[in-house]
Parts: C-alpha cells; structure tokens; sequence
C-alpha cells in the first residue's frame, strides 16, 4: 500500500485554531457526519443540500476542470426517543448529459446507549442506510481506433465507464451502509467517531459494476465549537458554530484508500433553522475517485412537535 | 368537589346529542374557566435542570415539549444553566412523570427537579413512607419532622436525577420501591395500596 501523502500543514493549522480558540461550548450538529444523538421524538427536519463537485483531474477520461452539481432535499423525523428516520433524493448533472433525479436512500439510527450529565453526554448508535441511484456512471463517449485489417484505423465510438472505487452512497451509487457511532461532549468540547461497513451493487439499469472495490470499511472523526454567541440569554440569538471532520474509507482486502478533512461554519437561526457551509477535501489516500473535493451548502429548518 | 362536577356534566352531556355539540362545548368552557378558579394545585413551582446539552437548538426542543402538556401553561428557561421553570395550568392534574418523559423524548433527561407540594399535616422521618394530598411520598435523607402547607422537596427518582447520583440514592434505602418506584409489601401494606406510585423526595 502506498503512503498517504497528508498534508499535514493544512491539517495541523486548522487543529491549532480549535485548540486554542478558547472557546466557550461544543456543539455535534456536524455537516458531513451524524452524531450519536438523535433528533427529538416528533421532530420534523427538512434539508436542502447543494453539493459543487469539482471532477478529479487524475482519472482517465476524466474532464479536468468540469464541476459536477447536485441537490439533495431531505427529510428527517424522529420516530421514537431512540429512532430516527431520514430518506433524501438526488439530482445532479454528474455524468449526465443535463440535470435530472438520480436516486434515493433512506437512512435509520437507533441510539441504545446514552449517559447525561450537567452540560455533558456520551451516547452510542447505530445505523444503517440504504442507496439507489441510477446515476448513469458514463462520462465520456471515447473514440477508440481499431484496425481493419487493411492497414487502416477505423475510429468507433465506446462508452467508458467510470471507475471510482470510493463508495459513495449520496447520489453516485446504490449501496448499503451499516455502523456504529460515539458521541462525546466534554465541557467545551464535542467529539464523534464513526466507525461502518460500506458496499454497493449496480445501479439501477446499470449491470456493470464499475469498480473492483465493493467493500470498503468508512470512518470518521468530527470535532465542533460553538463561537457566538459567547454566553446564552435568548432563543432568537444566531449561533456560530465551527465544525472540523475527517472521514475516510479503505477497501476491504485491497491496498487502497482515502482520507479527507473538512472545515465548516455553521449559523443557527431562532434555534430552529440553520446553514452550514463546508469544503470537503481530499488530505491523503491513493483511492481512484470522482472528486476529490466537494463545496457542501445547506439550510436546514426544523419542526418541533411536528404533529399534535 | 371538581370529580362530582366532573360527573354530573358527563351525564349531562350524554343528554345532548350532536346537533347541540356547539353549545356543549361553550358549557365545558364555561364550566371548565368558572371552578379551574376554585379547584386546588397541589403543586407548584417547578423547577428542572436538563441534563446532557449545551445548545440552544437543543434546549428548545425541552420548551417546545414540556410546553406541550396539559397541565402546563408556561415555561421559562434560564439559557445559561439549562434551568426550567415551569408554570402550571390551575386546577389540571400535574404528572411529574410525563416532564421527566417529554424531556427524553427530546433527546435528553432530567439532572434535577424540585418543586413545592401542598403537604397535609404528616410527621416525616427518613426512609418512610407517608400519604398526602392523595400521593405517596417516600422521605430519604430526611430528620424527623412535621410538615404542614407548602414545602419544597426535590426528587430523588432515578428519572430525575443523573445516573451517578440514582446510584448514591439507591444506597439510601432497602427497600425495593426505590427500583421499581411503585409501591409493594416493603412500603408497609395495609396502610398503601400496592402498586401505586410512590415518588421518592428530599428536603
């Protein structure tokens, strides 16, 4: 297996800046990852995600250059105390000649462990997902040469299927999903691990499987910090939140993987609605991917008591 | 007094057919406004400290639910501490438990509650039991007293306080009501009913 080349700066400087921000409380409303905490039983949450895909410039056939778009509404609903549901859908122009829907997933976590203290927890769950995406997977019609027989080259066009052997479950594969994950909150501090299986099967109208990666194993590690406001008086205030995650997956029995970091902000409206603003990118890893880097912006509303 | 009023207007009601909800429903109005301001709170001042958030977002999610039941018509928070204030509807039944359950169902739990009760005159001692006011209380870490009128106790039942302190209180007693928080034969049967809830407080 080849080193990851980390970029230890980036990751380090943004580590120092958390560490010594002095700041008063932590917050896991993170923005690539799901803390072990649930949302309220009866809560309603939608989502609107708009993800900007700049494509990977290292991958044959590839486009360099080209930004993938996608959206994906979401909506989240808190079943019992312990359970909460979420189902999305996905558009996108990604390897598609325009915009269209590409799938849906739905998504389940349980919570089974959960210890409370004053301005304190850790909770443990888990979860599956589960992704069906029709996502064509095609990016490129190349011009293959081939000989006549008579000396002469026959150009003929070929479809070329992408290779990525990341497994992305939020639009560009159908897959399955299944993990567990730690949620601690320390004084001034919130941490998350994850910790899943990943797979995929073909996508829908789709017989080929594009990759010999189909296991992989994902994890993650997320760290938040509310900076504003500095001392709670009123529901109304706006909250700054600033979020930093790593996440990454390694192929089960092959030599390849990723790791990548994200640094988000995070602004919370009358304690209820909220947008998030992340860039996700690659760090280390020698996985062949789509995109090595991801814009990531999203406003969420949240109804309490949904239904009477 | 409220339960005979309460049944005279069942059977009342049960007169009037469909054609007359409308009116039937201005006479509960009327009823129901006129004796809430005769009828008696056994309770008041509650106070709770949520345990396991730092957010707003989060500590919203209490209000809104708490805000939710019926013998609650207000609560005010302290943001800084997670503290709760709640106010109560006059003349609806309180049910200590239903709070301690809407604050779990928001994704969190109860650290500490308190709340005055308007005691009937009892002599307390520690680690007893004794009836007022139609509930059961069970006294630890308590000295022998008299109590009469309104008097603030906190709760020492595993749903309202941390995890660690429950443990501390569970040592306060032999008895097996602290687990199971209804009453049994280790309450001293013949003066309880068997299987009633019996809340455990101190002063």
């Amino acid at each position: 297996m080849s080193p990851y080349k980390l970029n230890y700066t980036k990751c380090l400087s943004l580590l120092f800046l958390f560490y010594f921000s002095g700041i008063l409380q932590a917050q896991e409303l993170y923005i690539i990852t799901d803390p072990a905490s649930n949302i309220p039983k009866n809560a309603l949450s939608l989502r609107l995600n708009t993800m900007l895909m700049p494509m990977g410039q290292n991958m044959e056939g590839m486009k360099p250059g080209e930004t993938g778009f996608r959206i994906s509404p979401e909506l989240a609903y808190g079943v019992t105390k312990n359970l909460m549901v979420k189902t999305a859908v996905y558009a996108s122009d990604m390897f598609q000649p325009a915009f269209r829907f590409e799938g849906a997933s739905v998504y389940a976590k349980y919570r089974f462990y959960s210890r409370d203290d004053f301005h304190k927890h850790f909770r443990v769950a888990g979860f599956g997902k589960l992704a069906l995406s029709r996502n064509p997977y095609v990016i490129e019609r190349m011009v293959m040469h081939e000989n006549d027989g008579s000396g002469g080259n026959v150009p003929h066009e070929q479809l070329v299927f992408n290779g990525s052997d990341e497994q992305m479950l939020a639009g560009n594969h159908s897959g399955w999903q299944v993990g567990v994950v730690a949620t601690q909150l320390v004084n001034k501090l919130a941490l998350s691990g994850t910790v899943s299986g990943i797979g995929r099967f073909n996508n829908t109208g789709y017989p080929i499987l594009p990759s010999d990666v189909q296991q992989s194993l994902e994890y993650s590690f997320s760290a938040g910090y509310l900076l504003f406001p500095r001392q709670y008086d009123s529901y109304g205030q706006t909250n700054l939140n600033l979020y930093v995650e790593w996440m990454g997956q390694q192929a089960f029995g092959k030599p390849t993987g990723f790791l990548d970091m994200a640094p988000a902000i995070q602004l919370i409206f009358n304690s209820k609605s909220r947008i998030d603003l992340g860039y996700r990118f690659q760090v280390g890893g020698n996985m062949r991917r789509f995109n090595e880097q991801q814009w990531l912006l999203r406003f969420e509303y949240n109804w309490l008591q949904a239904f009477k | 007094m409220v339960l005979v009023l309460k049944f005279t207007l069942s059977n009342l009601f049960f007169l009037f057919r469909k054609k007359y909800m409308f009116m039937k429903l201005i006479f509960l109005f009327l009823s129901v406004s006129f004796f809430s301001h005769f009828s008696m709170g056994q309770y008041r001042n509650i106070e709770l400290q949520a345990a396991g958030l730092t957010c707003s977002l989060c500590s919203n999610a209490i209000q809104k639910a708490l805000k939710g039941l019926p013998f609650v018509s207000g609560v005010r928070t302290e943001l800084k501490s997670n503290m709760f204030m709640i106010d109560l509807r006059p003349g609806v039944d309180v049910n200590l438990d239903m709070i301690s359950l809407k604050v779990e169902e928001a994704g969190f739990s109860v650290g500490k509650l308190s709340v005055e009760i308007k005691f009937d005159a009892v002599q307390i001692k520690n680690d007893a039991h004794v009836q007022s006011a139609g509930h059961i209380f069970h006294f630890l870490a308590v000295k022998p007293q008299k109590i009469e009128g309104w008097q603030k106790v906190k709760l020492m039942d595993k749903s309202f306080v941390l995890s660690a302190e429950a443990k501390k209180n569970q040592k306060l007693t032999t008895m097996n009501c602290y687990k199971t928080g209804v009453t049994a034969d280790c309450c001293g049967m013949g003066s309880f009913p068997k299987g009633k809830r019996i809340f455990h407080v101190t002063i």
